[in-house]
């Protein structure tokens, strides 16, 4: 998602419908890094990260927190599986697939926590988290999955 | 009205039918706030479910320590 693109105007129409999309508090996290990241690097200023920092702390999104189920969730499922059960989609370094596998995590407990589907380019990954939400919670709806809106 | 009104303009249809199709889309955004805040009330109450038996123990202070640790280090 960028400025003026698809998936942001996506947004203002769910925020103008009052059904606002719902951000993970580790995806806006994941963002941010990359956002700041970059701005450190390229020394081009940091516009992209003012622009998101405006969209994330605005009413457009609703961040959903990663609270206390969902932090127990998260570290319950880590410790099940603490690395990537999919490692040949992963591009990066061992610690960087495991980095990313942990906030993947942190993503799909907090989703499911508050009762949200995952809409996502990374299907298999988050499938494979379903599946161990699923193992872990037998008794109730599992984490739904769905490809990000091809918009 | 006025949301009707905008609606209306912009479907090329009558008030009423955009009154009843904006009353037809919140009846179906409150539908979808429902059925989250059930699956995230169920999945709550599920997860801060402790049998017995753990609920009346406690861990040591080492236990404890080592668990706090071992989340930084390699799997």
């Amino acid at each position: 998602m960028f400025p003026g693109n698809a998936y942001e105007q996506h947004l203002l129409e769910r925020a103008a419908a009052g059904e606002p999309v719902a951000l993970t508090a580790p995806s806006v996290l994941e963002v941010a890094y990359g956002l700041a990241k970059a701005a450190h690097s390229s020394g081009s200023g940091d516009a992209a990260l003012a622009w998101f920092t405006r969209l994330a702390t605005s009413d457009l999104v609703v961040t959903l927190p990663l609270d206390g189920a969902g932090a127990v969730v998260a570290g319950r499922l880590r410790a099940v599986q603490p690395v990537p059960p999919t490692g040949l989609r992963r591009a990066g370094t061992k610690p960087e697939q495991r980095a990313g596998w942990v906030l993947d995590l942190q993503i799909a407990a907090c989703a499911w926590a508050h009762g949200h589907t995952v809409a996502t380019d990374n299907r298999r990954d988050f499938d494979a988290i379903s599946d161990l939400v699923a193992a872990l919670y037998p008794s109730v709806q599992a984490l739904e999955v769905i490809d990000a809106p091809a918009l | 009205m006025h949301a009707a009104r905008v609606l209306a303009q912009e479907l090329g249809t009558s008030t009423n039918d955009a009154i009843v199709r904006l009353a037809e889309g919140g009846i179906a955004a409150s539908e979808r706030r429902r059925l989250v805040e059930r699956l995230a009330r169920e999945r709550r109450e599920t997860v801060a479910r402790v049998g017995f038996a753990d609920a009346v123990s406690f861990p040591t202070p080492d236990e404890l320590r080592t668990a706090m640790l071992s989340g930084r280090r390699e799997p």
